[in-house]
């Protein structure tokens, strides 16, 4: 009896073992004329939206090209690449995770260009319960604010804002504490600041311009920081150290740059590249 | 010789086979404890943040266990005496819990109680308002973690006779003679078991509080999530709380099995 449950489930496993191999060599029979090549892209858990798009568009002008994304926290992504994980393109969310990068030798630091730009913004959910229509706002008592973690590269930004605020006569230290007494979370990444504040948990948040025109931007409304306050990010991309395909990693970086797919990410609300 | 030799190869080769797995749940959690220095660890508790993510885990547990307490024994009483044919419905609901993914039940909490919720709404036009603070840290550790104190204290309560607890009746005991002299002490391994169990999932639930409640170090940030944001600013302060953690459930677990408390499902 038991043998025979036994030998029922080595059929079973060997028939899935049979059809994962069919089903291979059909995918790898599909694509005959161009060998099929992959690239592995990753990418700051904001650009989602955006890389998807110009990766569909990459893969439409080179036929048997596919192209992989893994969106996670840049911190995150760079650490998996120099832990020797898979990777051909990284595109970091800020300039501090591509030096580290650069540094460990985890990207090839000659490759490395400015991809595009994002700004920090105050979002606050469509019903605006709290009455947020400036920076200021965020001081009155009983706002409940929510920020990414000073990891997170938008935790860096907004961070840097408060510091700088700090020193500006009509802030000043005392709006830095009074926003921090309103603080609620700090939020492992900038997505997880989006979702509580488009879900009205949270009365306002800080998290990118372009995140007002991702999927959550009909529930937000963006306040702009002061001119004097203004948090650019920077993103970049480069050629990992490991990239099997080298030339198709630099044809990618090049597509992102080209005008298809900096219009990609202007539709999702990321600046144009500065170019040094 | 022989019939001992032959015995000790029967026990060898299925004590060969479970080194894997032991090996498997044995070195990760051996690993961070030898990680662990003692200087680590006196560094990180000299850090304010460190001793309010375990003040405030420890409190948060124990208000979680003690509500779970409060509000599953009834329930686990009910279903050990009931009849009715819902009550398999109600055992399978209770359960869900247990295997749904932590972050689930995150999203789930917050879509109730969140002030977009029903009851969320309800409570905010009270001037309650629970998302963020450790109320829902509480209520987010009572949801993963009640479960494991129903079921065990449900079994323990069945397994006491109706004959055992009319024989008291019979003999004139009053019901509250009878619950403190038979049915307490005969289901009261049980009910400790399940308290135990349920005291230690509370302590390490992470998914659901990190979505519920956020993460505030001194509010809603517990030694979970301590963890889970020292892995990526500050290794050190992750590896002496999780070998803390560690420590405690294992103290819970280890004191369990010596006291002779049983799990029930485990051994009947």
């Amino acid at each position: 009896m038991r043998a025979g449950t036994l030998s029922r489930i080595c059929v079973v496993l060997a028939a899935c073992a049979a059809l994962a191999a069919s089903s291979c060599s059909r995918h790898e029979a599909g694509e005959p004329q161009s060998r099929s090549r992959t690239l592995i892209v990753l990418a700051a858990a904001s650009l989602a939206d955006a890389f998807r798009e110009a990766g569909s568009g990459f893969e439409a002008v080179n036929p048997g090209v596919h192209v992989d994304f893994a969106f996670a926290g840049s911190n995150q992504l760079r650490s998996q690449l120099e832990s020797g994980g898979p990777g051909d393109v990284f595109a970091s969310a800020d300039r501090r995770q591509m030096e580290a990068a650069a540094a460990s030798g985890a990207v090839d630091s000659g490759s490395t260009t400015p991809l595009c730009g994002n700004r920090l913004v105050i979002i606050v959910p469509r019903q605006d319960r709290a009455g947020v229509h400036e920076l200021a706002d965020l001081a009155r008592r009983g706002v409940k604010i929510v920020v990414a973690d000073r990891a997170v590269p938008a935790g860096n930004y907004t961070r840097r804002m408060l510091s700088r605020a700090s020193e500006l006569s009509r802030f000043g230290p005392a709006f830095v504490s009074a926003f921090d007494a309103n603080t609620v979370s700090r939020e492992q990444n900038v997505a997880s600041v989006v979702a509580k504040v488009a879900l009205n948990e949270a009365d306002a948040g800080l998290a990118y311009s372009s995140d007002a025109a991702g999927g959550n931007g009909s529930k937000l409304t963006v306040v702009p920081l002061p001119v004097d306050l203004e948090q650019h990010a920077e993103y970049l991309v480069a050629v990992a150290s490991g990239a099997r395909d080298v030339a198709l990693a630099r044809k990618f970086i090049a597509f992102l740059l080209s005008d298809d797919g900096q219009g990609a990410l202007a539709n999702r609300g990321f600046e144009r590249a500065v170019h040094p | 010789m022989s019939t001992n030799g032959a015995k000790s190869q029967r026990h060898a080769i299925p004590a060969l086979l479970a080194l894997p797995l032991l090996l498997l749940l044995l070195v990760p959690v051996v690993m961070l404890v030898v990680r662990t220095t003692p200087r680590a660890v006196a560094q990180e508790f000299a850090h304010r943040e460190t001793l309010q993510a375990i003040g405030l885990s420890l409190a948060t547990s124990t208000m979680a266990l003690a509500m779970s307490i409060a509000l599953g024994a009834p329930l686990a009483y009910w279903l050990a005496r009931t009849r009715s044919p819902l009550a398999k419905v109600v055992e399978a609901l209770v359960d869900l819990p247990t295997v749904l993914p932590p972050a689930v039940a995150g999203v789930a909490l917050l879509l109730t109680f969140g002030r977009s919720g029903p009851v969320g709404a309800l409570l905010s036009k009270l001037g309650i308002e629970l998302v963020f603070t450790p109320e829902a840290v509480v209520l987010a550790q009572m949801f993963v973690a009640s479960p494991y104190f129903v079921r065990a204290a449900r079994a323990g309560f069945a397994s006491v006779a109706p004959a055992q607890r009319e024989a008291a009746i019979n003999l004139g005991a009053s019901r509250w003679a009878e619950f403190r002299s038979v049915l307490a002490p005969l289901s009261g391994p049980s009910l400790a078991a399940g308290a135990a169990m349920c005291w230690s999932r509370a302590i390490g639930e992470f998914g659901a509080t990190i979505i519920f409640a956020g993460n505030l170090p001194g509010r809603t940030q517990t030694m979970p999530l301590a963890v889970y944001v020292g892995f990526e600013n500050d290794l050190d302060r992750a590896i002496v709380l999780s070998a803390v953690l560690i420590c405690i459930s294992l103290v819970v677990l280890l004191g369990v099995r010596l006291t002779g408390w049983r799990f029930p499902g485990a051994d009947s």
